[in-house]
């Protein structure tokens, strides 16, 4: 259903009362969306939001495409994206990724037909002092080999569930 | 009045207002893309930017500050042309080149693109960016406009106008940084009737007119300025032609009646203007029930007999005008009933319409009167009624002379035929309705792109238009028509064109009385006396 449950419009409204208006709580609310639909924002909910927030329909569609952390398709139940700003990139971020597309046969923004995986390309992560680095969902891996990468995926294929 | 100086120029602001929209009201120009009078200040191209010596305060800003958004101070000193601003106007100029296509040969905005009117004034009329560029293609976003995101600058124009102005809010800003796209979402169309301002002020030849693409280079176009007859709200034009053919409708800037704007509607009005086969073309007369072609001299002398032989005066003759003939028109028929048939009357539809009751002054834009000079009517004292009561009691009475100015009425059969069974019917019109059935001589006039005179609009506003384009071959100006009618009657009246009528009319009491042609002008007046409310107060 595109629409709130009890429970999060409680944290909706709290959230409301923390900004002078209500569109000011379009990212938290976005990211509660995020949650609420398993790590993504179907379409129909830009115009819950809008209406919720007192903004336009495409003002929220705007502000879903500018920020690469809400998505728009489902995400893979293993989410890894990864960095290729400068400092990443020196260290061999780029290469990172193209093992990562062989290993996964994925480009990215896309998911895996069994829905295991999905990959993303993102811009810095805010550990460049670490730099190569991935994200699988909420979790950093820092300083990531080949070796290191290949071990994480063959673990997430042994605990597919 | 404040006053602060651009390049040594001194110029008045009022309080508040952008060092560039003083500029503009000066005649200055500074170049600009995002910047419109019409909505909210973003400040996103940065070509508008200024050095500025002294804040005002006797200090320098130490950056560029974009002249857009930076309020106009008390003898602040700003350079619009020094060779630090020139500098950032080439390099911010070369940047939007990045993605720009260099396809001018093959765009529909060359010649009034703004992003090539700086290109070549302020830039180096060059690109030198040889990199790939970001490929879209076209996109059909609305019933009269398409869309081709390459050209696109991002501006944001055409978003805070469909969001402050029009209120569909149907353009929208996705994406970001290299990826930026000004769109409307997936395959959403846009509907509304206002989309042609879109393509007013989009910069660049991202936004054109479905009707309008690749017909025409605009440089070849001459521009008269004239006032758009679709409504009552008389929105200020320019008619666009090229050798006597009219390719479109633009608005005119005239805060007091339609801002920047006008509907779509009043755009496709072109389309009438080069219309052949539903006009009529030369004077016709009837013999023995059938209508014939005939000369100009012939059907004057022939009127001039039977009207004559009739000897009607009073109330066994009458006028009746609709609200398409302009005042001048108006005038003439209400005098020469008057002057030559002993006080006879005329007589309009009184349709007077409605304006949308809104807070969006540009849906108050379309009124439900679809003729330009209904309240031109009024003033000068044609006789109307919403449902023509005194009309129908006069047709009553039987008259035996009816002189029709355009097509009053044509739909209401009731009246029509009343009117045809006066001996003699003459119709001045310009356009085939059902009144050529009953006419006994018709005679061709001119249509408003092809004579001067003035409308009144809904807020009794007084409005020139101007002859455009050439008038077909035998049709003559209605105010001519009436001059001729009279000479050849035996009763001159010695007005040589709508001008005269007008002054006259100035010299007269009366709601015209103490208006000057000139003073009319090109933006209009209102009435004698009267204060027509400013666009949206
Ligand atoms: S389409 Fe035109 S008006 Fe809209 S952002 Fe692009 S350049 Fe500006
Ligand atoms: S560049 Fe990769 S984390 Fe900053
Ligand atoms: S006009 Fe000033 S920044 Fe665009």
């Amino acid at each position: 259903m595109t629409k709130f449950d009890k429970k999060t419009m409680t944290e909706v409204r709290a959230l409301f009362k923390r900004y002078a208006v209500k569109v000011h709580a379009l990212l938290p609310v976005l990211h509660l969306v995020q949650r609420e639909n398993g790590g993504y924002i179907p379409e129909g909910w830009a115009h819950y939001v809008a209406e919720l927030c007192q903004t336009t329909v495409n003002h929220v569609r705007g502000v879903i495409t500018f920020y690469n952390m809400f998505r728009t398709e489902p995400p893979g139940k293993y989410h890894i994206m990864v960095c290729t700003s400068v400092p990443c990139g020196l260290c061999g971020g780029d290469k990172v990724l193209e093992h990562l597309e062989h290993r996964l046969n994925l480009a990215p923004g896309q998911t895996s037909k069994d829905g295991l995986f999905s990959l993303e390309e993102v811009q810095c992560l805010a550990a460049c002092d670490k730099a190569p680095l991935i994200q699988i969902n909420a979790e950093v891996h820092e300083r990531v080999t080949y070796d290191q990468i290949d071990a994480l995926i063959e673990e997430a294929y042994r605990k597919p569930a | 009045m404040p006053s602060f100086f651009l390049d040594e120029q001194q110029i008045e602001f009022s309080q508040g207002e952008s060092v560039l929209r003083a500029a503009l009201r000066h005649g200055r120009d500074i170049p600009h893309y995002c910047y419109h009078a019409g909505f909210s200040v973003v400040a996103t191209c940065r070509m508008c930017l200024v050095e500025i010596t002294d804040m005002g305060n006797g200090r320098p800003m130490p950056k560029l500050q974009a002249s857009c958004s930076t309020p106009a101070a008390e003898g602040m000193k700003v350079l619009s042309l020094s060779d630090k601003v020139r500098t950032a106007q080439n390099q911010v100029n070369e940047y939007l080149l990045v993605n720009h296509p260099l396809d001018c040969s093959i765009c529909d905005q060359a010649g009034e693109c703004t992003l090539q009117d700086v290109a070549y004034s302020y830039g180096s009329g060059l690109s030198e960016m040889n990199y790939e560029k970001r490929v879209y293609g076209w996109r059909d976003v609305g019933t009269y406009i398409m869309l081709e995101r390459n050209r696109c600058i991002h501006c944001s124009r055409c978003e805070r106008f469909s969001r402050e102005v029009e209120g569909t809010s149907d353009f929208g800003m996705f994406l970001r940084s290299h990826e930026l796209t000004f769109d409307t979402f997936e395959d959403h169309r846009i509907m509304h009737k206002f989309q042609g301002n879109l393509v007013d002020i989009c910069p660049v030849g991202a936004i054109t007119e479905r009707e309008f693409r690749f017909k025409k280079r605009v440089w070849k176009l001459k521009k008269t300025e004239s006032v758009c007859p679709s409504c009552s709200t008389g929105c200020n034009i320019t008619i666009d032609h090229h050798r006597n053919h009219v390719e479109r409708l633009k608005p005119r800037e005239n805060q007091a009646v339609n801002r920047w704007w006008m509907c779509d509607e009043g755009r496709l009005g072109y389309r009438k203007l080069n219309a052949r086969e539903s006009r009529h073309l030369e004077p016709q007369a009837r013999v023995k029930g059938k209508l014939e072609p005939a000369g100009w001299e012939a059907v004057y002398e022939a009127m001039a007999n039977k009207i004559e032989e009739i000897s009607a005066e009073g109330d066994a003759v009458l006028g009746i005008a609709d609200t398409h003939a302009t005042n001048e028109e108006m005038y003439l028929l209400k005098k020469l009933l008057a002057d030559c048939f002993g006080g006879a009357r005329a007589y309009f539809p009184f349709r007077p319409g409605t304006e949308p009751q809104t807070d969006r002054f540009l849906y108050t834009l379309i009124t439900t009167d679809k003729s330009p000079n209904t309240q031109g009517a009024q003033a000068i004292g044609l006789l109307g009624d919403t449902d023509d009561t005194r009309l129908n009691s006069a047709l009553a009475k039987g008259p035996k002379l009816v002189i029709l100015l355009g097509m009053p009425c044509a739909g209401d059969k009731q009246v029509r035929e009343a009117v045809s069974r006066a001996e003699l019917i003459v119709l001045i019109a310009t356009e085939k309705s059902a009144w050529d059935d009953v006419a006994d001589i018709i005679l061709p006039g001119l249509i408003y792109a092809e004579k001067a005179g003035t409308f009144t609009n809904k807020h009794r506003r007084v409005q020139r238009i101007q002859p455009a384009i050439a008038a077909p071959e035998h049709c003559r100006e209605q105010c001519r028509i009436f001059v001729e009618l009279r000479e050849a009657m035996g009763q001159p009246l010695p007005l040589a064109n709508a001008r005269a009528v007008f002054e006259e009319m100035g010299g007269s009491d009366g709601p015209f009385g103490g208006l000057t042609w000139a003073e009319v002008g090109t933006l209009g007046v209102p009435l004698n006396g009267e204060k027509t409310a400013p666009a949206g107060a």
